[in-house]
């Protein structure tokens, strides 16, 4: 009953961000941004506080200040031209709902599994990074100072930023849940943003499509029980695609409500891990660059660039500035090797042709490929313009990538073995869902009016 | 028609692509339904994180040492836990979680270390597998 209890006050939280959107008529944007303004409203306080008085301990009333002042900043993004919005197709959404619905049970079914009266199975990263994290967060009066600057402690990746910790912290605190039991909530955490991916995208894609892009995460090998294990990589995917295809998609149709949709997503991203700030860099970059080939003139696809980006900017900068007041040793970009670039590209070229060569990574990377080359529809010049432009985001994301595995201050191999299959989770569901909006950007140009189109 | 019939062909496209992916995660996620199956057995072994710690995957025999801690040592007595650079660090974020009531700190009198370890005149207290708990010599004490 109490897990049930911080469940709903989680996604209460989220509800006066989801209210601008409902006023706003996109009722189905409001509703698929409850977990993920919850979990801000959640992470915000925890971030903030050593400048806010340094307490924690009143998380239900700070965190309710929070959502009440995302509000606001929801409806700041949604300022400008209204968007064009569409009527949803909702031919087929039922059964579609239906069936993630089902994988939604199923996720809490599996914490349900796992949690106090079995194995929980957590992998050692992450029950010694997020899981102590959760535990010092559920117990603590304030952010512990004192650890972030301990010197024994100096590789204990503390800059880390807090969403999924703050999330179990809460489900800790308020449902009641031990160390042992947080499988249940990592199950409910997922169940929530999965089909709230989908939801979003229902008046930009049709129904199974957009359920399609809500499982794909889930069909990468080993990404649920990673999740279970209790690292923050499968939520990153969660949030970091919604992010992206929401983004994206609203770039295309010019509809600025799902920009800003895919914004407070992206924000979430950067609130997971560092990693979320290569994929906000990379899902702006898609979205400017989607933007023009949609035919938005270069300021206005510069603005909507800048909205996707603000909240997610806004929250790496206070988390930075909270980590510098604190005195957190900063793993990333202090100790990055710029100058072993040259000396280990052949090592990393090695690890990265490993890694794709799996036939089932092949496959799937490059049917999503040619995918998105068949679906982008127009001549050939026009085809691969606008495959670029879809393509450009999981682009960045690997190239970005890729440069800070050159540059990583830890031994190369070992960084590769341990995380490099983590980091590119997101890989192939973010190259699905540049094939899926194939479709609607061939369909932006072709509305375009004549006199538009003409233009250089 | 013809608009219709070419609808009609992408809902079924759509459709299909659905379930292959649905298809794909269910083979995807068997590891999932492996894990859940093979924790089966151990169905209420665990009923507290206590327990949860003692299991050998967590810390196993090292479980003495923290038991010692809990009973012996009062709240907000510093604890040093000591390794051997970045893979010993992840245990010592462990000890970390596993004693919120005893700040971890550099150079404190009590120290947790990976055995061999410790200085000339300090006491081993507790013994586990890997670590002990050793009181420092006041000689040493910083």
């Amino acid at each position: 009953m109490s897990v049930a209890l911080a469940c709903a006050a989680w996604l209460a939280l989220g509800l006066p961000c989801a209210a601008v959107f409902w006023r706003r008529g996109r009722r189905e944007l409001g509703v698929a941004l409850v977990p993920f303004a919850g979990a801000l409203a959640l992470t915000l306080p925890l971030a903030l506080s050593p400048w806010l008085g340094g307490s924690i301990s009143h998380w239900p009333l700070r965190a309710a200040i929070a959502a009440l002042a995302l509000a606001p900043c929801a409806q700041a993004l949604l300022r400008g031209a209204p968007g064009r919005v569409e009527t949803a197709d909702t031919r087929g959404g039922a059964l579609a709902f239906a069936l993630l619905a089902a994988v939604s049970l199923g996720l809490v079914l599996a914490g349900r599994a796992l949690d106090a009266e079995g194995w929980p199975g957590y992998g050692w990263d992450g029950l010694s990074i997020w899981l102590v994290r959760a535990k010092v967060l559920a117990r603590s009066a304030e952010l512990p100072a004192a650890l972030f600057r301990e010197r024994q402690l100096v590789q204990g990746h503390w800059d880390y930023p807090l969403l999924l910790p703050a999330l179990l912290a809460w489900f800790a605190r308020v449902g009641g849940l031990e160390l042992r039991e947080l499988a249940l909530a990592l199950g409910i955490v997922a169940a929530c943003f999965a089909p709230a991916l989908a939801l979003g995208l229902r008046r930009a894609l049709p129904a199974p499509i957009a359920a399609a892009l809500a499982v794909a995460p889930f069909a990468v090998p080993g990404l649920v029980v990673t999740h279970f294990g209790a690292y923050a990589d499968p939520l990153l995917v969660l949030v970091a695609l919604a992010g992206f295809a929401w983004s994206a998609a609203g770039a295309i149709r010019q509809d600025t409500a799902l920009v800003a949709a895919g914004a407070l997503a992206l924000a979430c991203a950067v609130a997971t891990k560092n990693e979320g700030a290569l994929w906000l860099l990379a899902a702006t970059t898609g979205a400017i660059a989607l933007a023009r080939a949609a035919g938005s003139s270069l300021a206005s696809a510069l603005a909507t660039g800048a909205r996707c980006a603000l909240p997610g900017v806004v929250v790496f900068a206070a988390w930075r500035a909270t980590c510098a007041r604190l005195g957190v040793a900063d793993t990333l970009p202090a100790e990055l090797r710029f100058d072993l670039l040259g000396a280990r590209a052949g090592e990393l070229f090695a690890a990265l042709r490993s890694f794709f060569g799996e036939p089932q990574r092949a496959i799937a990377l490059g049917a999503c490929a040619v995918a998105t080359l068949a679906l982008a529809g127009g001549g050939l010049r026009t085809r691969a313009a606008r495959a670029a432009a879809l393509l450009a985001a999981p682009a960045v994301y690997l190239g970005g990538l890729s440069l800070v595995y050159l540059a990583t201050p830890h031994e190369l191999a070992w960084h590769l073995v341990t995380s490099l299959p983590r980091t590119l989770f997101g890989l192939a569901p973010a190259c699905l869902a540049a094939a899926l909006l194939g479709p609607t950007l061939a369909h932006a140009r072709s509305t375009e009016p004549d006199s538009a189109r003409s233009l250089p | 028609m013809q608009p219709l019939e070419r609808r009609g062909s992408h809902e079924i496209a759509a459709w299909l692509l659905l379930a292959a992916i649905a298809a794909l995660a269910w083979r995807s996620t068997g590891d999932l339904r492996a894990l859940v199956r093979d924790t089966a057995a151990t169905r209420g072994a665990l009923r507290s994180d206590a327990d949860f710690y003692a299991a050998p995957p967590v810390l196993g025999d090292e479980i003495a040492i923290l038991r010692h801690v809990e009973r012996e040592l009062a709240p907000g007595t510093p604890i040093s836990v000591e390794g051997r650079g970045a893979y010993e660090e992840r245990r010592q974020r462990f000890w970390l979680a596993l004693l919120p009531e005893h700040p971890i700190a550099a150079g404190a009198d009590w120290r947790i270390c990976p055995a061999p370890c410790g200085g000339p005149g300090d006491t081993l207290v507790v013994q586990g597998r890997e670590f002990v708990l050793l009181r420092r010599s006041t000689a040493e004490t910083p």
